[in-house]
């Protein structure tokens, strides 16, 4: 990109200069104008502004509460978690944006492992990976595409996994098997997870 | 030089991040065990799954941050590097870099390893700033950690004045010294020829001009007799002494309305001590590349003055003097005008907005000296102005002109230094016809 020739910056000072005090006249500012002051020069490869990646977080939440909201309170109840989400990243309201679509699944009728749930477990994690990133993070800031790989692939991994749970679970159900002690197993199983999650986050002296 | 500012990261501190995955996991695993909803139970795995990932890698320990290589390039551009040793865990790291005159920006790279970000700025200005002032703070994988966020910087530089080519320059009206680059008026030993002499003690042999001998010897008497032997005479060679004097209370920039010091000078504008700065590195590299001697006076800071003297390292001394030179407290009035070295030629680098330094400079000339008076104004910006700014600048330059013509009458020549490019042309044109005033000196 080449920088622009002294006359037309000298042209844009006159025009900027112009419009203020136009603009003081009507009561508007004060008729005194700066030129816009440089920016700090810094070279990190390909990046993308962060609102980008926040605009693209807040698209897949809405799509993600498309696919399960009925009626104008739905909208409501997600569009309200979706804004706080956003306004105050420090918080749990991504875990509450996921048993939010949860919740409204269940409301829905949907069946069980129908099509849009698959799209789901992509659209929740993915929003809940976007928001881990820029969760905090000026929106004018420049994230560096690189700095996406590591999330994005654990996010791949994730998806592998509870993708081929789901295929298996859809395919148990969809063929009528049912299974007594599935419940106890899994409930056993979800303590297990829960237990160890908490011990792991609880005990551990945290970063050190 | 100056140390550069390098600091180990913050300390590690939670985030939300692991106990809203959680929530949002463990929550839908749960409505999904109750409610008999497998798919519910789908749908919260990938989040344990991400939760049980990042928490595999616990982050520990400091990192370093440091700005390096902190330089001023030709482009008028200062440079750096931001490197960064992060902790160990680390996956992103954050940088808000500031520096004066500027608009931060926003930084967010990987920091699994090392990382080094080259920095730029706008470097027009000269003498001791500041650049690249840093805040930085480290995220872990799967952001369950952060850093306490920490302050690196700013670096101080020393921008030294860049000098341009200057091709004729006036000498003062007595040279010094039996050797040196001018000719002056006295006998002695150079090149350009004085007269024909009968030979006097003194004189040595291999100055004898046979054929003046000879033709000489020959008038009225016997062919080949040698009576009285004259030699060639030269011109003996001679250094200048010039004395650089900058007035560095001021420092304004072109923008009128900064005056007040309600407004920022703009990076982009070189103030008027910039412009001083410039215009005495460029004569002290002209004169000392001719053999001259130079001398420096701040008449901010009269008692330290730099003595005559030639060579490339005393170029060095006088530019970092320069550099050094920054209007510091009141402005105090100045009793008695430095002492100048008899026979040297002065010349008053100010912008002349009020008396001090024509006054000074006045002085000087009625001693006897030679004095140029550079003003070093920088020209108007071209924008629009309403009838009472216009005023306003046609009474400063007003005052200022009169101020320059009082000069004039007194004897001191005046040269107008302006920001063109090349930004040498305007002072070189006026000191060529003032060099051009005076040929040969005593």
């Amino acid at each position: 990109m080449t920088s622009p020739t002294p006359a037309a910056v000298s042209a844009r000072q006159r025009a900027r200069t112009l419009l203020s005090r136009l603009a003081a006249t009507f009561g508007f500012g004060t008729g005194v104008t700066t030129r816009p002051l440089p920016v700090v020069g810094a070279r990190i490869g390909p990046w993308v502004p962060v609102w980008v990646v926040t605009t693209a977080m807040v698209a897949m939440a809405t799509v993600g509460a498309a696919l399960v909201v009925q009626g104008w309170i739905g909208w409501a109840v997600l569009g309200g978690i979706i804004a706080v989400l956003v306004r105050f990243p420090e918080g749990p309201w991504i875990g509450v944006y996921a048993v939010a679509i949860g919740v409204l699944l269940l409301v829905s009728g949907a069946e069980p492992f129908a099509s849009r749930v698959f799209a789901l477990i992509a659209l929740v994690h993915l929003v809940a990976v976007l928001h881990s990133v820029v969760s905090g993070l000026p929106w004018a800031a420049r994230l560096q595409l690189r700095a996406l790989r590591g999330p994005l692939a654990r996010f791949a991994a994730a998806q592998s996994a509870a993708q081929a749970l789901a295929t298996v679970g859809a395919l148990l159900t969809g063929a009528g098997v049912t299974v007594p002690w599935l419940p106890v197993v899994a409930a056993a199983g979800l303590a297990a997870v829960a237990v160890t999650l908490y011990l792991r986050l609880a005990t551990d002296a945290g970063p050190g | 030089m100056t140390e550069l500012p390098h600091d180990t990261t913050g300390r590690w501190l939670r985030t939300a991040v692991p106990g809203s995955w959680a929530l949002g996991g463990g929550g839908l695993a749960l409505l999904g065990l109750v409610l008999g909803r497998a798919d519910l139970v789908a749908l919260g795995a990938p989040l344990l799954l991400g939760l049980a990932l990042a928490l595999r890698t616990t982050p520990s320990g400091r990192g370093h941050a440091a700005i390096e290589d902190l330089r001023h390039d030709q482009d008028a551009t200062v440079r750096a590097d931001l490197t960064l040793e992060p902790p160990p865990g680390s996956e992103l790291a954050l940088f808000r870099v500031s520096s004066p005159g500027h608009r931060h920006v926003d930084l967010v790279v990987a920091a699994s390893g090392p990382v080094a970000i080259p920095l730029c700025a706008a470097g027009v200005r000269t003498g001791r700033q500041e650049f690249f002032q840093v805040t930085h703070q480290q995220t872990s994988i799967g952001h369950r950690a952060r850093t306490a966020s920490r302050e690196l910087g700013p670096a101080q530089l020393t921008v030294l004045p860049r000098t341009g080519e200057l091709d004729r320059l006036p000498l003062p009206p007595r040279l010094q010294g039996l050797t040196g680059a001018h000719v002056s008026r006295r006998v002695g030993t150079g090149g350009d020829l004085h007269d024909i002499a009968p030979f006097s003690r003194g004189d040595r042999l291999r100055r004898i001009d046979w054929r003046a001998t000879l033709r000489e010897s020959g008038r009225g008497r016997e062919p080949g007799t040698l009576t009285d032997l004259h030699v060639r005479r030269t011109f003996a060679t001679a250094d200048a002494v010039v004395n650089l004097v900058l007035d560095s209370r001021d420092d304004v920039a072109r923008d009128r309305a900064t005056w007040s010091g309600y407004g920022e000078v703009h990076v982009d504008d070189a103030t008027s001590l910039d412009l001083a700065r410039a215009a005495a590195a460029s004569l002290a590299k002209a004169y000392l590349d001719a053999g001259d001697r130079v001398g420096f006076v701040d008449l901010g800071r009269v008692g330290r003055p730099i003595r005559p003297a030639g060579g490339r390292r005393h170029l060095q001394r006088i530019i970092h003097a320069l550099a050094e030179s920054t209007p510091s407290g009141g402005a105090r009035p100045i009793v008695r005008p430095p002492q100048a070295p008899s026979g040297a030629l002065l010349i008053v680098l100010s912008t002349f907005l009020d008396d001090e330094a024509a006054n000074l400079a006045a002085s000087w000339r009625r001693h006897g000296h030679r004095v140029l008076a550079v003003e070093v104004l920088p020209p108007l910006p071209e924008v629009p102005r309403t009838v009472a700014e216009d005023n306003l600048h046609r009474l400063i330059e007003l005052e200022q002109a009169d101020r320059l013509w009082d000069l004039e009458r007194t004897g001191v020549e005046t040269v107008r230094w302006q920001e063109t490019a090349p930004h040498t042309r305007s002072l070189a044109v006026g000191l060529n016809l003032l060099a051009r005033q005076r040929r040969r000196f005593a």
